[in-house]
C-alpha cells in the first residue's frame, strides 16, 4: 500500500549519432495513491518509458526525486527499491522453468524453501497456470508467458508494481482478455500500479487515472472520463479517441462553467473548465457519438445546425458520416444502424451542451 | 508466354541446381579421396584403389614419430583450448558489459591474431623468440602461438551470445532483487554457456589443424600432426597419410559431434 | 544495439577510469600486445638490419634490404605471380561461390543443414589433408589421370600439379567457404520479398539477379574478396604440397629466407612488402567498392 509521488523529475539524454541533448523528460509532478492503477499514455518518445524505468532505477534522473511513501529513492539501485517489474518481451528466464522463474525472487530475499513452493504455487493459482510450474517458457503460449511474468513480479509483494507496455505482443483478442485480468488482478491485491501505454482505449479500461504525455511533459492527469469528456488540450482530444474540431469566440458567460461560443456553423453552447471568459477565442471538442442525426429539426435541441451528407461507412456496430456542414467544413459522427441517411441527404445534427467541450485557445494549438 | 517463361526457366533452374551440385562435390571430393585411399591394400597412391584393407592404420599405430605428433598435438590443443577459453570470455564479458571508449579499437586489437595472415604472425613470433632470448623451438612458444591464435574465435562467439541476449533479463533479475554480479551469474552466465562451449569447440579445431605457427616454431619433439604430414608427403606417398589424415578428420569431427551432443550447435558466430 | 543496451546500471555513477573490472581484459589484451604486437614491430626492425651469413642477422641497420626485395626482378616476378594468382582465386571463389550461397540462402530444402555442414566441414580439416586429397587427384597417376587414361581420352598424364593451375585448384577449394560465408550472411538479410516485387514488376530472373540481388550483396562480397585475397596472397601450404619448387610464391619464399637460408632481415623485408602490398590492395578495394554500396544505398 504504498504512495509514490514524482517531484520536479527531469532526464537528459545524448543522442549517440546527432550528439545533441535529447530532453526526455521535461519536469514531471505525480502523486499517485496506494492501491491506485495509474497508465503512463502517449506516443512513442513522449518519455513514458523512460519515467518507468526512473521509478525501476534502471535510468537516473539528472533532477527531482522519486518518493515511495515519503522516502526518495533516486539514489538507490533497481534491486533495493522492492518493485515489481513485467516486461514487454516478457524477460523470462529461458533456462529455468516456470516455478523456478517465479521462486527467483523469494530466493534473493532469502525465503525459506517451504514458503517460497507454497507462494509459488499460490501465485500460480492467481493467475491460473497451476499445471504448468515445470514447464519452461519456450513451451508457453505468450499469453502463458505474460501471466507468469505477472506472478514473478506479484509474488514477491512489491511496494509498486511497473509494467512497460505488457500486452504490446499480444493479439488484439487476447490483449482485451488480458486487460480485464491484469486489472482485476491489481484490485484484488491492492497493489500500486504504474502501467505505462500507448494505446489509449486500453489506458481508459484499465485506469483509476491516466497520464497523457507528449513531449516529456504531463499534459493532463486525470480520471478516464475526464481525459475523454474533459481534454485539457487539443493534443489530449486529438489523441485519445476521435474528434470534431470547431473554432470559435466565445460571447457570453450562461453559467459557472457554460459559454456561449460563436462558430462558422452557429452559436453554441458549450462546457467549459471555468476559467475561459467572453472574448477569447476557443476550440470546441465534439466526440462523433455525441452527435444526433435527424431527418426532422428537432425541437428543443440546445445546439443545433445543419448539414448534408458527404460519405457514408458502414462499420457493423455503428456507421460513420462524414458531413459538410454550411461553411463547408466537414463533421465526423457515429450513429447506430437505426438511422440511416444516403449521401447527400440534408440533416440536422443536434447534441447537448454536456457533449461539448471548450479548450482555451492556448491550449488549443496543435503541436 | 507463361508457358515459354516457365519451361525457359526449368531448364535455368536445373542449370543452377546442377552447378551448385557440383560445387559440393568439389569441395566434399578431397576428403572423400583421401579416406578411400586409406583403405587401399595396395602400396602405391593410385585409384582406383587394389582392395580394402586397414594395414595402413595399423601402419599408423607402428609409426612413432606419427604417435608422439598426435599426442603433441591433442596436447597442445586441449591446453591451447583450456587458456584461450578462460582469457576470450573474460574479455569478452568485459567488451560487451564495461567497455565504454575505445571500443572498437578494443576489439580489432583482440581479433587481430586472427585477421593478420597466420604465416606473419608465425614468422614474427619465430624472430621475436629469437630476438628475446628464448629459443626458437620451445614447447611453451609453440603453446602460446596457438593460444593467440585461437582466443579471438573465442571472443567472438562469447561476445555474439552475450550480445544477442535479451537486456531486460538482467534488468528482470534485478528489479526481483539480485544485485548486478548475482544477475550475470544466475541468468547471463548460464545462458553464456552455449557460446563459450561453441568457441571452444573452434579453439580445440583451430589449434589441432594449425600450420604455419606449429611450421616454424617446431622443434626436435614439438612437431604437431599436420607439420609430421607435411614431412611425411616430401618423400613418402604411401596411405600410411591417408590413414593417418583420416584419424585426424575423426578427431575434428569427434569433437564437433561432442559439442553438439553437449550444448548444441547454434550459436556458432563470427 | 543490444549490445550497448547491456551497459549496467553501475556505468551511469562511476565515471571513473579504468575500474577493477578491466582486469578481465588485462590477460587478452596482454597476450595479443606482448606476443603479437610487439613481434610484428619486430618484423619491421628486422626488415631494416644487415643480413648475415655467420649469424640471423648483423650488427647495424640498413635499407638494402628492402632495396633487394623492390628491385631484384627474381623477386619482383615472385610478388607479381603472388598477386595475380591472389586475384585470380579470388575472382573464381567469387564467381562459384555466389551461386551457391545464393543456393543455400534461398533453398527450402529439408537438406538446409547437411549443405551448410558440408560448406563448413573442409574447414575443420587440415589444410595439408586437403592438399593431400588434391595430390591423389591431380598427380599423373591420380583419380583424374587414371580415369581419363582408362576411358582412352588420352595417352599421357594431364600436368595438373606442380604447376599453377594445381595451385590454384587448391587455393579455390579451400577458400571457397571464406567466400560463400560472407555471401550467405549478406544474402540471407536480403528480404525475399524484394526479389519477388522485382519479378511481378516483369523482370527476369537472370535481371533480378543483376539489379537487385548483386548491388545489395555487395556488403558480403566485400568481406568475402578481401578475405580470400588476403589468404590466398599469403598462402603457404597449398603452394608448397601443389606446386612443389616450381611455382614460387611470397609465403613460402619469406620462409625459405627465414628457415633454410637465414637471411632473417631480407625475409623480414619480403614479409613486410608482401603485407604492405597486401594491406594497400585490401585498403583500396575496400575505398572502390564502399562507393558501390553506397550508390545502392
Amino acid at each position: 500500500m504504498t504512495k509514490l509521488v514524482i517531484e520536479d523529475l527531469q532526464k537528459i539524454y545524448k543522442d549517440r549519432e546527432t550528439h545533441k541533448n535529447v530532453h526526455a523528460i521535461r519536469g514531471i509532478n505525480l502523486t499517485i495513491g496506494s492501491g491506485e492503477l495509474v497508465s503512463l499514455l502517449g506516443p512513442s518518445g513522449c518519455g513514458k518509458t523512460t519515467t518507468l524505468r526512473c521509478i525501476a532505477g534502471f535510468e537516473v534522473p539528472d533532477a527531482g526525486a522519486i518518493r515511495f511513501d515519503g522516502e526518495n529513492l533516486v539514489q538507490r539501485p533497481p534491486e533495493q527499491r522492492d518493485i515489481g517489474l513485467v516486461f514487454q518481451n516478457y524477460a523470462l528466464f529461458p533456462h529455468m522453468t516456470v516455478a523456478e522463474n517465479i521462486s527467483f525472487g523469494l530466493q534473493m530475499r532469502r525465503v525459506e524453501k517451504s514458503e517460497i513452493r507454497q507462494r509459488v504455487s499460490g501465485v500460480l493459482d492467481m493467475v491460473q497456470l497451476t499445471k504448468l510450474e515445470d514447464r519452461y517458457p519456450r513451451q508457453l503460449s505468450g499469453g502463458q508467458q505474460q501471466r507468469v511474468a505477472l506472478a514473478r513480479a506479484l509474488v514477491i509483494e512489491p511496494r509498486v508494481l511497473l509494467l512497460d507496455e505488457p500486452l504490446a505482443n499480444l493479439d488484439a483478442k487476447l490483449r482485451d482478455e488480458m486487460r480485464f485480468f491484469i486489472r482485476s488482478l491489481q484490485q484484488r491485491v491492492g497493489i500500486t500500479t504504474i502501467y505505462v501505454t500507448h494505446d489509449q482505449s486500453e489506458a481508459m479500461v484499465m485506469s483509476d487515472r491516466v497520464v497523457v504525455m507528449f513531449d516529456g511533459i504531463v499534459s493532463q492527469f486525470g480520471t478516464p472520463p475526464s481525459i475523454y469528456g474533459r481534454p485539457a488540450s487539443r493534443k489530449v482530444a486529438n489523441f485519445v479517441g476521435l474528434s470534431n474540431f470547431i473554432s470559435g469566440r466565445i460571447v457570453a458567460r450562461e453559467g459557472e462553467t457554460r459559454r456561449r461560443v460563436d462558430t462558422p456553423v452557429g452559436s453554441l453552447q458549450c462546457l467549459c473548465e471555468g476559467t475561459s471568459e467572453p472574448g477569447e477565442d476557443a476550440l470546441l471538442v465534439l466526440r462523433p457519438e455525441a452527435v444526433a442525426l435527424s431527418l426532422e429539426r428537432p425541437a428543443g435541441a440546445v445546439n443545433l445546425f445543419p448539414a448534408q451528407v458527404r460519405e457514408r461507412h458502414y462499420l457493423g456496430h455503428t456507421t460513420d458520416y462524414r458531413l459538410a456542414c454550411a461553411d463547408g467544413s466537414l463533421v465526423q459522427v457515429h450513429q447506430n444502424a437505426l438511422f440511416d441517411a444516403r449521401p447527400g441527404t440534408d440533416v440536422w445534427c443536434s447534441f447537448p451542451a454536456e457533449s461539448c467541450w471548450l479548450i482555451p485557445a492556448g491550449e488549443a494549438s496543435a503541436s | 508466354m507463361a508457358q515459354t517463361a516457365t519451361s525457359r526457366g526449368d531448364f535455368g533452374h536445373k542449370l543452377f541446381i546442377g552447378f551448385v551440385a557440383l560445387v559440393y562435390v568439389f569441395l566434399m571430393l578431397p576428403i572423400v579421396v583421401v579416406f578411400i585411399a586409406s583403405l587401399n591394400a595396395g602400396a602405391y597412391l593410385k585409384f582406383p584403389p587394389d582392395g580394402i584393407s586397414l594395414r595402413w592404420y595399423a601402419a599408423f599405430f607402428d609409426n612413432e614419430p606419427f604417435l608422439q605428433a598426435m599426442y603433441v598435438s591433442l596436447r597442445v590443443a586441449a591446453i591451447s583450448t583450456v587458456f584461450s577459453t578462460a582469457i576470450g570470455t573474460l574479455a569478452a564479458v568485459y567488451y560487451v558489459k564495461f567497455a565504454l571508449r575505445w571500443r572498437q579499437a578494443l576489439r580489432m586489437v583482440l581479433i587481430a591474431p586472427m585477421l593478420l595472415p597466420e604465416i606473419l604472425t608465425a614468422i614474427a613470433l619465430l624472430l621475436y623468440y629469437y630476438s628475446i632470448g628464448v629459443g626458437t623451438k620451445t614447447l611453451a612458444g609453440l603453446q602460446i602461438g596457438h593460444i593467440l591464435v585461437t582466443m579471438p574465435y573465442v571472443f567472438l562467439n562469447v561476445t555474439a551470445t552475450l550480445g544477442n541476449m535479451n537486456p531486460s533479463l538482467e534488468e528482470a533479475a534485478r528489479s526481483l532483487g539480485a544485485t548486478p554480479t548475482t544477475a550475470f551469474r544466475r541468468i547471463s552466465l548460464p545462458l553464456m554457456k552455449q557460446g563459450i562451449v561453441n568457441g571452444a569447440m573452434f579453439a580445440f579445431i583451430i589449434s589441432f589443424d594449425t600450420f604455419s605457427i606449429s611450421l616454424l616454431l617446431k622443434g626436435v619433439d614439438t612437431m604437431t600432426l599436420p607439420i609430421q604430414l607435411f614431412e611425411y608427403l616430401q618423400w613418402n606417398f604411401d596411405p600410411t597419410a591417408a590413414a593417418v589424415s583420416t584419424l585426424s578428420i575423426v578427431v575434428t569431427a569427434t569433437i564437433v559431434l561432442l559439442t553438439d551432443r553437449l550444448v548444441g550447435l547454434r550459436a556458432i558466430h563470427f | 544495439m543490444s549490445v550497448d543496451a547491456a551497459l549496467p546500471l553501475s556505468m551511469e555513477r562511476k565515471s571513473r577510469w579504468p575500474s577493477q573490472w578491466s582486469l578481465l581484459v588485462l590477460p587478452a589484451l596482454v597476450l595479443v600486445i606482448v606476443f603479437l604486437a610487439v613481434p610484428y614491430f619486430n618484423i619491421v626492425v628486422m626488415s631494416f638490419r644487415q643480413p648475415s651469413t655467420t649469424a640471423p642477422y648483423g650488427p647495424g641497420f640498413t635499407l638494402t634490404n628492402y632495396v633487394k626485395a623492390l628491385s631484384d626482378p627474381f623477386y619482383l616476378a615472385v610478388l607479381v605471380r603472388t598477386l595475380v594468382i591472389s586475384i585470380a582465386v579470388t575472382a573464381l571463389c567469387l564467381a562459384i561461390a555466389f551461386p551457391v550461397a545464393y543456393h543455400l540462402a534461398r533453398t527450402q530444402s529439408r537438406m538446409r543443414g547437411l549443405l551448410f555442414a558440408c560448406i563448413l566441414s573442409p574447414l575443420l580439416v587440415s589444410a595439408v589433408i586437403r592438399c593431400y586429397g588434391w595430390i591423389i587427384i591431380l598427380s599423373n597417376n591420380g583419380l583424374i589421370n587414371a580415369g581419363l587414361k582408362q576411358w582412352g581420352l588420352i595417352e599421357r598424364p594431364l600436368p595438373l600439379m606442380y604447376n599453377e593451375l594445381g595451385v590454384m585448384i587448391g587455393l579455390v577449394h579451400i577458400y571457397l567457404p571464406f567466400m560463400v560465408l560472407p555471401l550467405l550472411g549478406a544474402m540471407q538479410s536480403i528480404n525475399p520479398s524484394l526479389e519477388e516485387a522485382a519479378q511481378s514488376l516483369g523482370a527476369r530472373r537472370l535481371t533480378v539477379m543483376r539489379r537487385v540481388v548483386v548491388p545489395l550483396a555487395m556488403p558480403g562480397v566485400q568481406s568475402g574478396t578481401i578475405l580470400v585475397f588476403v589468404l590466398s596472397a599469403s598462402a603457404y601450404v597449398t603452394p608448397v604440397v601443389l606446386g612443389g619448387s616450381r611455382v614460387k610464391l611470397m609465403a613460402p619464399m619469406v620462409v625459405q629466407q627465414l628457415a633454410e637460408t637465414f637471411l632473417w632481415p631480407f625475409g623480414a623485408a619480403l614479409a613486410i612488402v608482401l603485407a604492405v602490398i597486401g594491406a594497400v590492395s585490401v585498403f583500396a578495394w575496400a575505398r572502390a567498392t564502399q562507393r558501390l554500396m553506397k550508390g545502392e544505398a
